[in-house]
């Protein structure tokens, strides 16, 4: 991109005032602007760098470099220095710079402004920037819904970046003459490594490299501990458990294997002991013992009988008629009892009556005498006893069964009631039972005797069915356990395979970042090769450049042959090799080398951004003079503008350039009261130069 | 390439090809990644530069653009 415009207001010495420079061409690129010391060729510098760049152009301009080791306060003194002096007092408190840059595509705009309170103290964060964009001059949209001021900075930073360049290699191509020669210095090799790998991109390569350095760190973090700990544990166990589950499958399928002859063997023995004793599996034995059982049901029912012989029996042959003529007495008994018992009871009132008779009231009179008291009782005793005679019809006249209390009697009555229950159904029950105990008895007793010859053979068959059985229980047992561990290690199996789909799954969406990350560090690898094998090459080239522009640009012909290192120190080597760069050199010879790595490095990266040069031959001599501009103007930049006192491109030397000058401004100053002035800008070269 | 002049020069883009082709890289992608990063010139914070990666280094992508990679 080239300068198409600046504007400056209320900068330093300029009010306002305005440079306009027209697209350059290849025969016409050079801007020539004339001022005397003093006038504003350097503020004019200046405002270009810091109307690019801001305060971070602020390490560019040799005039901002102060002791004060704190930068906000530096950059304040600077700004409030550069605050035209009229400013305050006309009422304006801002300074505002405006560039315009533009190439064949584009065209960018920036005005960057500066605040001031009324004091003139520098506000430093209302600091403004805008850049638009187009011939429309549309505002350029920070991206984000609500950026922030550094979001802003950061994106204006970029793009000025991008079109133009970087602010850190603004030494490179706008520059005062008489500070570039710095660069001649041993101790700024840095400063050049800085620039060559700054405008060849491998500063920027360098920094993709760490980003992807860092990507891939980024990128492999989390997975990383997927699939190496858990992943790897699960994967582990479910091996584990997969190879547990193969040996009880084996172990369970050889139980279940050994059961099957097993159970066979014991289906083929309970048919044969059932056919040996007749569909009953049971042994002589097991056949004794329930021959034994019957005979001691025929036992309890001859027991029951021959009880029934001894008591009931003698009872129920007694007959009814006696029985019944027992129960009613002992009954009757049981009345008389009672009615004595009722007898007894009351006679204690009568007791209590007779003493009653004796009573003070009420009063009788006469008193009775004893006599009459004593017959008294008798006929009340006399009437009392009436109460209790006759005595009832059922009740005994006598107690003949004097030996029985009143709850043996009542037994005897229900054991005798009961002798009239006991009929012949339950004789006949109890012979029933004794016939049929006696039958088994005697038909398990056969049973036995022809089971006598194949006894032997029972009993090894059914012996062996024992041992059979005994193995069955062990080997179920066993098959029951195993299947148990078979459900709950396939239960297990089944969480940990889906845990580990699970964990599959998360590693299978992380696959696409480890193929990222693979492929960033292929890349890191990648340019840190091809800086490797392109950088030295230019580094190479660089100097063949350099001495090429140092030959056409220095007078004295003692340098042979320019070599540049990886560090970026540079050797003046001489005919017998020797660098004469170790020799004491002029300030003037100083700058040619400067300005000759300046033209090779523009040369080499093939940048095509103006150059604008302040006091471009300050320190040089005649023949240099002539050199420089002739080469700078030529070769060195799209476009080119030189920052001039009026002795120092004019004459010859502006005969050097005059073909290739586009456009020319000289400055005026105004001087005003108290050593102020003001700056105005005026077409043309001084007064009588016109382009 | 823009914005690299160690890449542009003389056969430096050939000798960088032939890098890309050794690593199976497509060289856009490379291309496209230092785009990336010179958007980030300047900037003080790379906000969004490694979901940019991301976009670029895509598993899915690029593949046609290696195919077509001339010399």
């Amino acid at each position: 991109m080239f300068l198409r415009s600046i504007q400056v207001r209320d900068w330093k010495a300029y009010a306002n005032g305005q440079f306009e420079f027209p697209k350059p061409t290849r025969n016409k690129n050079v801007v020539l602007i004339g001022a005397k010391n003093g006038y504003g060729k350097t503020s004019l510098l200046e405002a270009i760098i810091l109307g690019l760049y801001g305060r971070d152009g602020m390490h560019a301009l040799a005039r901002a470099i102060t002791s004060n080791s704190d930068e906000d306060k530096s950059y304040d003194e600077f700004m409030e220095r550069a605050l035209h002096a009229q400013a305050l007092s006309q009422g304006r408190t801002s300074i505002a710079i405006t560039i315009v840059l533009e190439d064949a595509v584009e065209r960018l705009k920036i005005v960057r402004r500066w605040h001031f309170a009324g004091s003139g103290k520098h506000r430093r964060n209302d600091e403004e920037v805008n850049l638009f964009s187009g011939k429309d001059e549309e505002p350029v949209k920070v991206p984000g819904l609500r950026p922030s001021r550094e979001d802003r900075d950061d994106f204006y930073r970029s793009e000025i970046a991008r079109k133009f360049i970087p602010f850190h290699l603004t030494e490179f191509f706008l520059f005062d003459g008489e500070r570039v020669q710095q660069l001649a210095k041993q101790q700024k090799a840095w400063m050049i490594k800085e620039g060559v790998e700054g405008i060849l991109g491998v500063q920027l390569l360098r920094v993709l490299q760490n980003d992807l350095k860092d990507y891939v760190q980024d990128r492999r973090r989390g997975v990383e501990n997927i699939e190496d700990k858990t992943l790897v544990r699960v994967n582990s166990e479910i091996t584990e458990m997969e190879a547990r589950l193969e040996v009880n499958g084996q172990k369970l399928q050889a139980f279940e294997d050994q059961l099957s002859p097993v159970t066979s063997r014991i289906e083929e023995l309970t048919r044969n002991v059932r056919t040996m004793t007749g569909g009953n599996i049971a042994t002589v034995q097991e056949l004794g013992a329930e021959q034994f059982n019957y005979r001691r049901q025929r036992e309890r029912v001859e027991e029951r009988l021959n009880q029934m012989l001894r008591t009931d029996l003698a009872l129920a042959l007694a007959g009814k008629p006696l029985r019944d003529k027992v129960s009613e007495t002992i009954r009757s008994e049981i009345k008389r009892t009672e009615w004595l018992a009722s007898k007894n009871h009351t006679r204690e009132k009568l007791d209590r009556i007779l003493a009653g008779l004796q009573a003070e009231v009420p009063v009788i009179e006469p008193d009775l005498t004893e006599h009459q008291l004593a017959v008294l009782r008798q006929r009340v005793s006399a009437v009392w006893e009436t109460l209790w005679h006759p005595p009832p019809a059922d009740c005994a006249s006598e107690e003949r069964h004097t030996f029985l209390t009143e709850a043996e009697r009542r037994r005897v009555i229900e054991r005798l009631e009961k002798i009239d229950k006991l009929g012949v159904a339950e004789l006949e029950q109890l012979l029933s039972d004794h016939d049929e105990a006696t039958v088994q008895f005697n038909r398990l007793g056969n049973q036995i005797a022809g089971l006598s010859g194949i006894e032997e053979r029972i009993r090894d068959d059914t012996s062996q069915l024992e041992r059979l059985n005994q193995q069955t229980v062990q080997l179920r047992e066993q098959i029951g356990e195993l299947t148990r561990q078979k459900q709950s290690d396939t239960s297990d199996l089944n969480r940990l395979r889906a845990e580990a789909g699970r964990m599959a799954a998360r590693h299978e969406s992380a696959q696409p970042n480890l193929a990222r990350a693979a492929k960033a560090e292929k890349i890191a690898t990648l340019i840190s090769d091809a800086i490797e094998d392109l950088y030295p090459k230019y580094v190479d080239r660089l100097g063949e450049e350099m001495t090429s522009v140092y030959k056409q640009l220095a007078h004295k012909n003692l340098v042979k042959k320019i070599e540049i290192a990886r560090d970026c120190t540079v050797k003046l080597l001489g005919d017998k090799g020797h660098d004469i760069r170790t020799m004491d050199s002029s300030a003037g010879e100083e700058q040619i080398f400067a300005l000759s790595l300046i033209a090779a490095i523009a040369k080499v990266s093939g940048t095509k951004v103006p150059i604008v040069m302040d006091t471009p031959l300050a320190r040089l001599d005649t023949e240099h003079r002539s050199n420089v501009l002739q080469y700078f103007a030529a070769n060195a930049g799209e476009q080119v503008i030189f920052l001039s006192q009026p002795d120092e491109v004019n004459g010859e030397y502006l005969q050097v350039i005059r073909t290739r000058v586009c456009k020319a401004y000289h400055i005026e100053f105004e001087e005003l009261d108290n050593g102020v002035g003001k700056a105005h800008v005026r077409n043309g070269y001084f007064q009588s130069e016109e382009f | 390439m823009n914005g690299i002049p160690l890449f542009e020069q003389g056969d430096a883009r050939d000798a960088l090809k032939k890098k890309c082709r050794e690593a199976k890289i497509p060289i856009k992608l490379l291309e496209d990644l230092v785009e990336a990063e010179i958007e980030q010139i300047g900037k003080l914070r790379k906000r969004g530069l490694k979901e940019r990666f991301d976009q670029l280094l895509d598993p899915n992508a690029n593949a046609e653009a290696f195919e077509g990679q001339g010399d």
